[in-house]
């Protein structure tokens, strides 16, 4: 869990160009939208495309898509218990 | 300084290459959108048929077809109808054609196997072909500036003529339908997989749809010329692809064009069906004092033709003007956004003088223009 | 009344000037446009998610846009008309890339040569008249004709041509407004026409 931890903080700041951030600076608990990270709703389909493009998941219900992008941590558990 | 008066009009699209044709399929109830499949994806989209758009326009041109892009084809014959319909001189200096459009030729991209030349990606390329086919003496300007580039090049196209420096200037507005655009706006979550619903309160988005359009404006009143009276853009400085939620540039426009006009009899929306663009249309309409104009959609029957939209609707403002009609905003059943609307739920006779034309787009633009039939 | 030009700046060669004064000079790089940013200090996260146009163009807006006499003016009433040959082709092509397997959103937004308009209004919260033309080469003649009309309303225009391609970044953006008691003393006037506008450019 901790490595999947560590490569998503690393493919999230490629994905969303998020050039002067670090995956040291990323908290896995913390929210990735509105504070912290303060992602919008572009970096929302881009993660849904980063989902799926590097672990092969598309979210069924988009309504899910707020609770599996919740924080960097919900993602990794979404991922570990989805993953094929 | 002189006035702006909308004379002869076209349309090319699925429901018909006249404006007579167009008017009449949607007075009936008929929409162009049908299923089709792009790289393996199926779409609601609205598409003309490559068969008959060649058939007609080897018709009419006795040109070879595969010399020309399928939105070439469009725009000739578009302005090939408005001018058959005139008598203005093409080659005069004070004659202008205006083109209009978002992504040009962008299915040259996905075709590697097309014979066109790949420098017809260049939108002004496009443009000069298109202009060289009817011999315009001046260069085309083209106008580029997503959804709101139709209604932006009609506004342009007033403003050159009341500051006298053209007589007569064509309008062009077109697009196509291409993977590349479905795929985009598909990636958006922009995309309603069946016929849209503007203003609707189960609207899901979009459908993409294509056509050219294209209206002579002249310093020249005519019989049924229709006045252009005002006209204005203004940006959200919102965000990049969502609207404003407080409607302030589309707000901004509303108060300019109206300023020295009474309210207009009924108002043809940008409303393409999602979430925001349509809630942010009430608010502004509502903040401006309009929320009780009868109001429509057009996309609920054409899709959205991004570059074609505003001169495409325009061209139906025009008619609903001429014939004392308002056309049923298709697609709407039960209110959908926090100000009620008066929307039109029948096609029927109302009698108009004035009518508002608004659009929005990506990258936080909005315009609106009046017009007044005289 | 006449109208001036109150500022310009120009990106040609890794360079950035403003008003004919160096501002950044970067060496030989990929990452031009990064590094001019990285070099103006501007603290403004969202130019990493950007396409190359609009970055090259909230760079060239940045030095007019926050001079002390123009950042005062209302900004309702100042437009920006922008100009280019390609539209947004680079992004159109980097887009067309995913667009068979993975197509991907943040790239289709700046698939429009007009987003770069949007940029920089959000960055400065201008929401005048906007226009973008394309054509074949820079135009001061049109930009000169459009801007002078949109001046019979608006207060100022934010004019230019931005151009990006794989090899170059060639940027000009200038701000024509009038001349007014506050501005008088504080600026170069230079008379908005077309030969003008294109000695700046070409210079």
């Amino acid at each position: 869990m901790e490595n999947l931890i560590e490569n998503l903080k690393k493919q999230i700041i490629e994905q969303l160009n998020l050039a002067e951030v670090k995956p040291d600076d990323i908290d896995a608990s913390a929210p990735l939208f509105g504070e912290g990270l303060g992602l919008d709703s572009i970096d929302a389909l881009e993660l849904i495309v980063l989902l799926e493009k590097n672990y092969g998941l598309k979210i069924q219900e988009p309504k899910d898509a707020k609770n599996i992008f919740q924080s960097v941590k919900t993602l990794a558990e979404y991922i570990s218990s989805h993953k094929k | 300084m002189n006035k702006a008066f909308l004379h002869n009009a076209n349309i090319i699209s699925p429901l018909g290459f006249t404006t007579k044709q167009n008017f009449d399929a949607v007075c009936d109830g008929k929409i162009a959108m049908q299923n089709h499949t792009f790289n393996g994806v199926t779409y609601c989209t609205a598409i003309i048929e490559n068969k008959l758009l060649d058939e007609v326009f080897i018709q009419q041109t006795k040109l070879n077809p595969k010399e020309f892009t399928r939105l070439e084809k469009m725009c000739i014959l578009s302005i090939k109808d408005v001018l058959n319909n005139s008598d203005i001189d093409v080659k005069s200096k004070r004659t202008l054609f205006i083109f209009s459009t978002t992504k040009g030729n962008i299915d040259l991209l996905e075709n590697t196997k097309s014979e066109i030349p790949e420098e017809r990606v260049y939108l002004h390329k496009t443009a000069e072909i298109i202009a060289a086919h009817f011999g315009f003496t001046n260069k085309p300007m083209v106008v580029s500036n997503a959804c709101i580039s139709g209604l932006l090049a009609i506004i342009i196209a007033k403003r050159l003529l009341a500051d006298n420096q053209y007589d007569n200037i064509i309008v062009t507005g077109a697009d196509i339908v291409s993977t590349f655009t479905l795929s985009g706006f598909n990636s958006l979550g922009a995309l309603s997989s069946n016929p849209c619903k503007p203003f609707d309160k189960s609207r899901t988005g979009i459908n993409l749809g294509e056509a050219a359009a294209s209206v002579l404006i002249s310093n020249q009143q005519k019989e049924d010329g229709v006045e252009i009276v005002s006209g204005s853009s203004a940006n959200d400085a919102n965000h990049i692809s969502g609207p404003s939620r407080t409607g302030e540039g589309l707000y901004k426009c509303l108060q300019k064009v109206l300023v020295h006009n009474t309210a207009p009899d009924f108002i043809n929306a940008h409303g393409t069906a999602t979430e925001f663009n349509d809630e942010m249309e009430s608010i502004a309409f509502n903040r401006a004092g309009l929320q009780n104009i009868l109001i429509n959609s057009l996309k609920g029957y054409y899709g959205h033709t991004l570059g074609a939209a505003g001169v495409l609707e325009s061209v139906f403002c025009i008619e609903g003007l001429r014939q004392n009609k308002i056309i049923a905003s298709t697609g709407f059943e039960k209110q959908g956004t926090s100000i009620e609307l008066n929307i039109a739920t029948k096609t029927e006779n109302k009698k108009s003088i004035t009518c508002l034309k608004t659009a929005s787009g990506f990258g936080g633009c909005n315009a609106a223009v009046l017009y007044k039939m005289n | 009344m006449s109208n001036y030009i109150l500022s310009y700046t120009k990106i040609k060669n890794n360079c950035l000037w403003h008003n004919d004064k160096l501002v950044s000079k970067i060496g030989e790089t990929d990452n031009f446009l990064e590094e001019t940013y990285k070099s103006l200090d501007l603290a403004y996260p969202k130019f990493f998610k950007m396409d190359a146009l609009s970055k090259l163009g909230v760079l060239c807006a940045e030095q007019i846009l926050t001079d002390e006499s123009i950042r005062l003016l209302p900004k309702e009433k100042i437009a920006v008309v922008l100009s280019n040959k390609n539209s947004s082709l680079q992004t159109d092509v980097a887009y067309a890339k995913t667009m068979r397997d993975f197509p991907s959103p943040s790239l289709f937004v700046y698939t429009l040569p007009n987003i770069v308009t949007g940029e920089i209004a959000i960055k400065h919260k201008i929401t005048g008249e906007n226009a973008f033309f394309i054509e074949p080469t820079f135009n001061a003649d049109l930009l000169h004709n459009y801007t002078e009309l949109l001046l019979q309303e608006s207060e100022a225009v934010l004019c230019g041509w931005l151009s990006i391609d794989e090899k170059t970044c060639d940027g000009f953006l200038y701000f024509v407004g009038k001349q007014t008691e506050s501005n008088q003393k504080k600026i170069n006037f230079i008379k908005h026409n077309p030969t003008n506008i294109t000695q700046l450019y070409t210079n």
